[in-house]
């Protein structure tokens, strides 16, 4: 058998942190990762997508987001079984798998795995042995239940194969799973499964031969733990090995660079790193810079950051932590002479001091020197 | 610049005048309407205005006969000397200028190139001024430096000439402190910057285009939202929780309760088994307690039996005392009444024995009043008497004294009578001639015809107050008339004295003034005997005479009623014996003592006798008592002895009810030991136990049902809340939410940041630059400040951005804005203002300062301070003052004064 193994689409994710028309379009891209893995599942020929927790971000997922998504399943035409995971484990009513609406728009080839009885696929020739999350934090092993006879007396010769969604004891933990739901690492073994499908790390991950982490399909964080791949799983019978294909699915980039910027050439290097972004279009990027550049070259690099910022999917960065420090020639150009020079000096005093005022002051010194510039404009 | 002369032809008032002006303190008087302001205007018009000049501007110039206005004008400029004519016309005005340059080198000129060379030396710009309209001031530094009539407590207000001026001279002096109009323009644009952010007040703006204001109220909204989803959400995963708990509780309770079922039943069936055991039980009771009631109740009428007859024996017993009791008291009050017969014989002979003595009593008081009476009587009867005798002699005293009424005024007025007669006599004698007739021989003489004889030798003195004839007879008859009006009017007086003083004799009867005196003496004398009498009546009768007859009546009805008191006793007073009552009293106390000495024997006996009679009644109450007592035990030993045989006939003799009663504590024995032994077999099967158990039971069961139905209840609440559509797409909103505030946020830090540079910026700017002008005023302030002392001695005057005057400040006054200052004040501060600027202009050159009657709001005192300041400038400055009070200067040694009427005169008496 052929399987496609995803996990963790959290569909509905807000993306507070990237506000508006580009939250939506991440949101957006978030439900096209769906059409995205039925292209692969197609162009691999699977026979069956499983989906090891977390498809939905939230319990309380807009209505619109369960309906599309369920649609776009439903053109993918083949078996998808899922299991609750910890951000929609199931709630009882509250449960989004209960909800009217999704039981409406449900395909049938759509299969919502919420206690733990093993579940036959593919006419009985696998077995699937699924650990959904009956509550948001299991206190014990959630795969505790799969053990050697689970599901045995249903079809004693089928593929095993375990689903399963939370945290491998004895790994590094991947910063973007979030739920404290322990798995044994040795499950599939101690359970003699052909395949342990596991969710909540957004990170692909190799645990053994039989174990992986798929990870999520779209990145959701500037964490470098590898996220935007689907797994193709080759089972030829039980006990046969597991070969496991990553294919990449991602679509969005996401990317933190961080720079510290004090001359001219700064602000061009970090222009050339912008020019050298494979798909800027898709690219989320988070950018920590530091430092301190002359008013001009602040305001090239605010210039910069403008045209990156329309040209990217988003741009976070720090550029309020560059100091805008007037050079001599700057601060003579404002006045060589007169009050303003002292005001000019004692600001640069300040500036020195370091500090909130001195932050304050430089900023004070940029204004002047706009200012200026502006006096110097009306006055041609 | 320095004004040498002005000479002025044909302008207005002004027919033709010049006057040389010197360097220092120049004063031109004249009383008003000689033409000081019209001067003072002629020099204005001849530097500022253009020749060619129309309109009313011109009109205004003209004299009186229509002649074209001339004048000109010699002045030292920058090291060069200038001379100016113009003659004012419209079109055919005309202006010259000559000028020789400190280096030798000289101009020319006329026409426009005059005007155009004179504004440009003067500093009045490009324009030519013919513009300008009447009243209009001239551009330059001049209107500061010329004071007009009626402005000089105005405060300066400085054109952008002057401004400019005086800004270089200061920039001159100290340096570039202020750069320029670049500088201010980004002044300003920082305040403008400012004002974006805060209000003057330094307070955060929170207008409607206060972009910090806007955001924080968008952050406000904003985590006001998000704080309400995520409130929201909690609430929900609490229900989501709730409900799953409540499952897991419901799935518990459906397993237990077919346990709790069967537990019920069974306790069920144990408790019918108890009750029954128990009904036994109470009825085995109830039978024991009626055999108990029924032996005690036999018992207690052997009880009774017993106690009734211990009671009748008891009573007869009583009865048999008592009866002893009655009959002994009896006995004594027989022998009580024996012993009373003596006792009463003693009263009545001591009761007859008081009788006699009291007879006796009386009859010796009777005697002792009659006594006493008659003693009164007599008593008052003599005094009586007495008071009469003198009372009748008072009367006859007085009848007497009527008889001499008026005898003292009398003698009083016959008195004043004989006084004046003796004066009229001593007037006659003074006023008459006295005769001396001295015999020398033997003659008869007679005086009219009376003879007098004389011895030889004899002589005796006639008066002679009347005609008079002496005469010798035979012999010589001497006729001798005393002349005179006095000695008739005198003679007349002593007439009427004498017959004054016989009439008043003749109306009260007497012979002569003896007489009369004598009766004033009798009446004196009988006065003081009646004074006498009438004290001596008022010790006999001190409340008159008939209170003593009234006293003297009193007595004697006293004495009438004591005598007929003894004879109503049967005897009589003796009268021999009057010792004046001591027998009397004697015998009444002898009376009254063997009286009292009877009744006192008397009492003892009737004492005696009551003392038995009480006795008595004491020992009858005691027989009655005894009798009582008796009867009533009588009584009660019948209602016993009946209710004895009542019951004897009812309940049966004592055996009978002994035999019943052994009887039934037998029955009371048998039935107490079955219901122990049904007891003991009920406490064996424990029913406490069974009843908690049963009861724990039931509860367990009952809870469970009461706890699945109100789960069930719970959870169908719970799940209504679950399904809530608003929960649907609470993540996205929520996020959207967070998304915002975290936006909101960012933006008020960095507006936040914006407005604290700009507040930092503006203020930096605002500083240095108050500093700048600070130091930029102060040569200004230099020059002003000592002339101020001269008049405020602690003043100090402050000016603002644009030299306006700002504000005065003095200890003695704190500090006054300007216009607040009185007229005098600000004149003396307007004048010093402007000529402490005209110094720092005047730089190391001098200006001419022309003062039209500047100085008339000031005191005497202030204005000799103003004066002495205006010399002290006039030795860097040319003062030209127009004045019409001459001899307020006279005294400053001033460099020059011109007597501008005197000059005109002049001029006028040349021409």
């Amino acid at each position: 058998m052929r399987l496609l193994h995803t996990a963790d689409l959290q569909l509905g994710m807000p993306f507070q942190k990237i506000p508006g028309d580009r939250g939506s379009k991440l949101r957006e891209l978030r439900l096209e990762s769906i059409t995205r893995l039925a292209d692969l599942a197609r162009r691999e020929a699977v026979d069956v997508v499983l989906v090891a927790g977390d498809l939905f971000d939230a319990n309380t997922v807009d209505d619109r987001v369960v309906v599309q998504s369920l649609t776009r399943f439903r053109d993918m035409a083949l078996p998808v079984i899922v299991i609750p995971g910890n951000h929609d484990h199931c709630a009882g009513p509250a449960s989004v798998y209960r909800r009217p609406s999704f039981r409406d728009a449900r395909p049938d080839n759509f299969v919502v795995l919420e206690t733990r009885e093993p579940h036959l696929v593919l006419g009985g020739r696998a077995v699937i042995l699924p650990a959904p999350l009956l509550q948001r934090h299991e206190v014990a092993d959630t795969t505790a239940h799969i053990t050697r006879d689970l599901g045995r007396d249903l079809a004693p010769n089928a593929i095993r194969i375990g689903l399963a969604h939370g945290d491998v004891v004895g790994f590094k933990r991947d910063d973007d799973g979030d739920a404290t739901n322990e798995i044994e690492a040795t499950r599939a073994t101690l359970a003699d499964l052909d395949y342990l499908a596991l969710g909540d790390w957004h990170g692909m991950k190799r645990i053994d031969d039989r174990t992986w982490y798929s990870g999520a399909p779209e990145p959701t964080s500037f964490k470098q733990n590898d996220p935007g791949y689907a797994l193709v799983v080759d089972i030829a019978a039980h006990g046969a090995p597991a070969i496991v294909t990553p294919h990449r699915v991602a679509r969005t980039r996401w990317l933190a660079h961080d720079m510290e910027l004090h001359l001219g050439a700064d602000v061009d290097a970090l222009a050339a790193w912008f020019g050298a972004l494979e798909a800027p279009l898709d690219s989320v990027v988070k950018l920590d810079l530091r430092g301190a550049l002359s008013l001009g070259d602040s305001e090239r690099l605010a210039a910069l950051l403008g045209r990156s910022e329309a040209q990217l999917l988003y741009l976070q960065h720090t550029a309020w932590r560059v100091l805008p420090l007037a050079s001599d020639e700057e601060l003579l150009a404002i006045a060589s002479d007169g009050f303003v020079k002292d005001a000019v000096d004692r600001l640069r005093a300040l500036t020195n001091d370091g500090g909130e005022t001195g932050r304050r002051a430089a900023l004070a010194l940029q204004v002047l020197h706009r200012l200026h510039r502006e006096a110097e404009a009306a006055a041609c | 610049m320095l004004i040498r002369s002005v000479e002025v032809t044909s302008f207005r008032v002004l027919r033709h005048v010049k006057i040389d002006l010197a360097r220092g303190l120049n004063v031109i008087h004249g009383e008003n309407d000689t033409g000081k302001s019209t001067l003072m205007n002629a020099i204005r018009d001849v530097l500022t205005r253009r020749a060619k000049i129309g309109g009313a501007t011109q009109r205004a110039m003209l004299p009186r006969d229509g002649s074209t206005p001339e004048i000109a004008i010699e002045f030292e400029h920058d090291g060069a000397l200038y001379a100016v004519r113009k003659r004012f016309a419209a079109a055919k005005g005309t202006a010259r200028l000559t000028a020789r340059y400190a280096d030798g080198r000289t101009i020319d000129v006329s026409g426009d190139d005059a005007e155009a060379a004179l504004r440009t030396a003067l500093g009045l710009g490009a324009s030519d001024g013919g513009a300008r309209k009447r009243d209009e001031a001239p551009g330059g530094i001049w209107p500061l430096l010329w004071i007009d009539q009626g402005t000089s407590n105005f405060a300066p207000s400085l054109n952008d000439d002057t401004r400019l001026a005086l800004s270089d001279r200061l920039g001159a002096i100290s340096g570039a402190v202020l750069a320029g109009a670049g500088a201010e323009s980004i002044f300003f644009a920082a305040r403008a910057e400012y004002r974006r952010h805060f209000t003057d007040t330094g307070k955060q703006a929170t207008g409607a285009d206060a972009a910090l204001f806007a955001a924080q109220q968008r952050l406000a909204d904003a985590t006001g939202e998000r704080d309400r989803l995520a409130t929201r959400l909690r609430e929900h995963e609490a229900t989501v929780d709730r409900h799953a708990a409540l499952a897991r509780e419901v799935e518990r309770l459906g397993v237990l309760l077919p346990d709790l079922d069967r537990a019920a039943a069974a306790a069920e069936k144990r408790a019918l088994e108890l009750q029954a055991h128990s009904e036994k039980l109470a009825t085995a009771n109830a039978e024991a307690q009626a055999a108990t009631i029924v032996a005690e109740q036999a018992a207690a009428r052997v009880a009774d039996r017993e106690g009734a007859r211990a009671k009748l024996g008891h009573e007869e017993a009583q009865r048999d005392v008592l009866r002893a009791k009655v009959r002994e008291a009896e006995e004594i009050v027989l022998r009580h009444d024996g012993a009373r017969v003596p006792l009463e014989a003693t009263e009545r002979s001591a009761a007859s024995e008081l009788a006699s003595r009291d007879r006796a009593h009386t009859v010796a008081r009777a005697e002792k009043d009659a006594t006493t009476a008659r003693r009164a009587l007599g008593e008052s009867e003599t005094a009586w008497t007495k008071a009469r005798e003198q009372h009748d002699a008072l009367v006859t005293l007085r009848a007497r004294l009527t008889t001499l009424a008026g005898a003292e005024a009398t003698a009083r007025a016959v008195g004043d009578h004989e006084r004046a007669v003796e004066r009229a006599e001593l007037e006659l004698e003074a006023a008459a001639a006295a005769i001396e007739i001295r015999a020398i021989g033997k003659t008869a003489i007679e005086v009219d015809g009376a003879p007098i004889d004389l011895a030889p030798g004899d002589a005796t003195t006639r008066r002679a107050d009347a005609p008079m004839t002496l005469r010798i007879p035979g012999i010589v008859e001497v006729r001798v008339t005393p002349g005179g009006k006095d000695l008739v009017r005198t003679r007349a007086d002593a007439e009427a004295s004498r017959t004054a003083l016989r009439r008043a004799l003749d109306a009260v009867g007497a012979r002569d003034v003896a007489e009369v005196r004598a009766r004033a003496e009798e009446k004196r004398r009988l006065d003081g005997e009646i004074a006498t009498k009438e004290q001596l009546l008022q010790l006999l009768a001190p409340n008159g005479i008939d209170a003593l007859e009234t006293t003297r009546a009193r007595h004697a009805a006293l004495l009438a009623t004591s005598e007929a008191a003894l004879a109503s006793l049967g005897t009589t007073l003796e009268t021999a014996a009057d010792d004046g009552g001591a027998a009397a009293e004697a015998r009444l106390e002898a009376a009254e003592r063997a009286r009292d000495d009877v009744r006192t024997a008397h009492d003892a006996a009737r004492s005696r006798l009551a003392d038995h009679d009480l006795a008595r009644q004491h020992l009858d109450a005691d027989a009655r008592v005894a009798r009582k007592e008796a009867q009533s035990t009588d009584g009660r030993v019948e209602e016993l002895s009946a209710a004895m045989a009542r019951a004897i006939a009812e309940l049966g003799d004592d055996a009978a009810l002994v035999e019943a009663s052994t009887r039934a504590a037998s029955e009371r024995e048998t039935r107490s030991r079955n219901a122990a032994a049904i007891a003991a077999e009920l406490a064996k099967l424990a029913p406490e136990d069974a009843a908690i158990a049963a009861e724990r039971t039931r509860r367990a069961h009952d809870g469970a049902i009461a706890e699945l139905r109100d789960k069930s209840a719970e959870m169908n609440v719970l799940f209504g809340e679950l399904r809530s559509a608003d929960l649907f797409g609470l993540h996205e909103r929520l996020g959207a939410a967070a998304s915002r505030v975290d936006v909101e946020q960012t933006e008020v830090l960095r507006l936040d940041e914006r407005a604290e540079a700009a507040r930092l910026l503006f203020e930096t700017l605002s500083e240095c630059r108050a500093t700048a002008q600070r130091a930029f005023v102060q040569p200004l302030q230099r020059e002003i400040t000592p002339l101020l002392q001269a008049l405020f001695s602690d003043g100090e005057v402050s000016l603002d951005d644009s030299f306006r005057i700002d504000k005065l400040a003095r200890t003695t006054h704190g500090i006054d804005e300007f216009d607040a200052l009185g007229g005098g004040a600000r004149e003396q501060l307007a004048i010093l203002v402007r000529l402490g600027m005209a110094s720092v202009l005047a730089g190391d050159g001098t200006l001419p300062v022309l003062l039209d009657d500047a100085i008339v709001f000031s005191s005497e005192e202030r204005f000799d301070r103003m004066t002495s300041v205006l010399a002290r400038v006039a030795r860097r400055l040319q003062i030209v003052l127009f004045t019409c009070h001459w001899e307020r200067y006279r005294t400053l040694g001033v460099d020059r004064a011109i007597d501008l009427a005197a000059l005109l005169r002049a001029n006028s008496a040349a021409r």
